[in-house]
């Protein structure tokens, strides 16, 4: 406790303690923060609908459940970090939440293994893309000086965000692994039904980066 | 792809206005802020009194902008030239209702202490709103020659740009915590009433502008009505909607 305490006073800097972005960075900044907004809200709404459709199984209401509010903590916490960044939510925000839901409940129907074949999708689309943020926010945020010394460092917003992110990913990519020990392989058709729902996941992530 | 190369050079905002045809920037206390207007460039040394000493009396005209340069001791036969290079309009007019707009809209910042004694959120929207209505004050006379020019299709984007960046720093400061489309109607709505208001004002000649400030808050009572209303719909459609889902599963529980 002490510790933390101590840390806290040490650390708090005078702001701002770094040169503004360039325009691209604000660009791909204000991008990020829109898109997994839209990504956490659906999958929220996603987990809702399963939790709808399949809650009256005991087995797997535990299961379901714990997901979900990991991802209503995300969603929550990228809420927060858009008003805070003043970045615009996406316009589509209506849409999102009805598509997601009804994806939940139509997987939901299908059974567990449909469920779970959705959250292998959903999941694996969104660890690549968190991925990809963190390699551009490691590559493309190396050039900001500090406003004191001219070096160049990660400001706190920076290191925030990625830290984030990667606890987020880490997270997605459990419930991926869940998604596979419950039988998700066993949905079918498999293949059919997991490509569908990764190309229509891309296409969400295209949209929302964009409006 | 996007970063190869460096291009975080804060120097490329030199010019006087042509970076603020951006949408409004990400944000964040730990990096220094690309400044509204920035008081050391030429251009806007010239713009600022022209708009201070002369628009008052000369409104928005080329005119000002000469008297202002004479002023400042500035032997410019080619002002035109001047702001051609540096200016997205290549119109002195708009470069000075473009900085009569910015100046007040950078003077809000002045008011965050008085507004944070404030409860609510739309008594600080108002309290902005009033604020900024009433920085027209010195300029009402010629007011209506700058909306004029800022509605030329020419002009429009700009000038809704701007608009939509005081909406947006208004709703900022008023501590708007939306996430969803409430974002957007907050603003459109917030704009809307502004317009109104504005368009109100040039022809009131009450006090202190007494009537236009009830005006805005009579507009601003509208605006809040109709989002009791709608949040109060959608809270009784989803209640009602889970109620339902569950009355059926029970009965489909039951057998």
């Amino acid at each position: 406790m002490s510790l933390i305490l101590k840390r806290s006073q040490s650390t708090i800097p005078k702001l701002p303690t770094h040169k503004p972005f360039s325009k691209a960075q604000q660009a791909y900044l204000e991008r990020v923060i829109r898109v997994d907004q839209a990504g956490e809200l659906g999958a929220n709404f996603i987990y809702a609908g399963q939790y709808l459709a399949l809650s009256h199984k005991p087995e797997l209401k535990p299961i379901l459940r714990r997901m979900w509010d990991e991802e209503i903590h995300h969603h929550n916490t990228f809420n927060s970090l858009q008003t805070e960044y003043r970045v615009r939510p996406s316009i589509l925000t209506p849409a999102w939440k009805a598509g997601a839901f009804i994806m939940g409940v139509a997987t939901g129907l299908l059974g567990k293994e449909g469920a779970m074949a959705c959250t292998e999708a959903v999941e694996t689309v969104i660890g690549n893309h968190y991925n990809q943020q963190l390699r551009t926010l490691s590559n493309g945020f190396t050039d900001i000086q500090e406003l004191d010394s001219e070096s160049c460092s990660d400001s706190k917003t920076i290191s925030d965000l990625k830290e984030t992110i990667k606890v987020f990913r880490d997270e997605e990519l459990k419930h991926l692994e869940t998604a596979v020990e419950h039988d998700s392989h066993e949905a079918r058709p498999y293949w059919l039904l997991t490509e569908s729902i990764k190309l229509t996941c891309k296409a969400a992530v295209f949209t929302a980066e964009r409006i | 792809m996007l970063f190869r190369g460096s291009i975080a050079k804060p120097n490329l905002y030199r010019a006087t206005f042509t970076n603020s045809i951006t949408n409004r920037l990400f944000h964040t206390v730990y990096h220094a802020d690309i400044p509204i207007l920035d008081e050391s460039i030429f251009e806007n040394k010239i713009l600022k009194k022209a708009y201070e000493d002369h628009v008052p009396e000369t409104g928005f005209t080329e005119e000002s902008i000469k008297l202002a340069a004479k002023g400042l001791n500035y032997n410019l036969d080619n002002l035109k030239g001047v702001f051609n290079f540096t200016s997205q309009s290549k119109d002195l007019r708009v470069e000075l209702i473009q900085y009569h707009l910015k100046s007040c809209r950078l003077k809000l910042r002045n008011y965050h202490n008085d507004a944070n004694r404030l409860q609510t959120e739309t008594e600080r929207v108002r309290f902005y709103l009033e604020k900024r209505l009433l920085e027209n004050k010195p300029i009402i006379k010629y007011y209506h020659q700058a909306l004029a020019r800022m509605i030329l299709p020419s002009n429009l984007t700009e000038s809704l740009n701007e608009l939509h960046k005081l909406s947006d720093d208004i709703s900022f400061y008023s501590g708007d915590k939306s996430n969803d489309f409430a974002w957007y109607s907050k603003r459109f709505s917030l704009s809307g009433v502004f317009i109104q208001s504005e368009l109100f004002m040039l022809n009131d000649r009450s006090n202190n502008f007494e009537n236009t400030i009830e005006f805005m808050n009579d507009k601003m009572d509208e605006v809040d009505n109709m989002a009791y209303a709608y949040n109060s719909f959608e809270e009784w459609a989803i209640f009602n909607g889970i109620s339902t889902v569950n009355l059926i599963k029970s009965q489909l529980a039951r057998g």
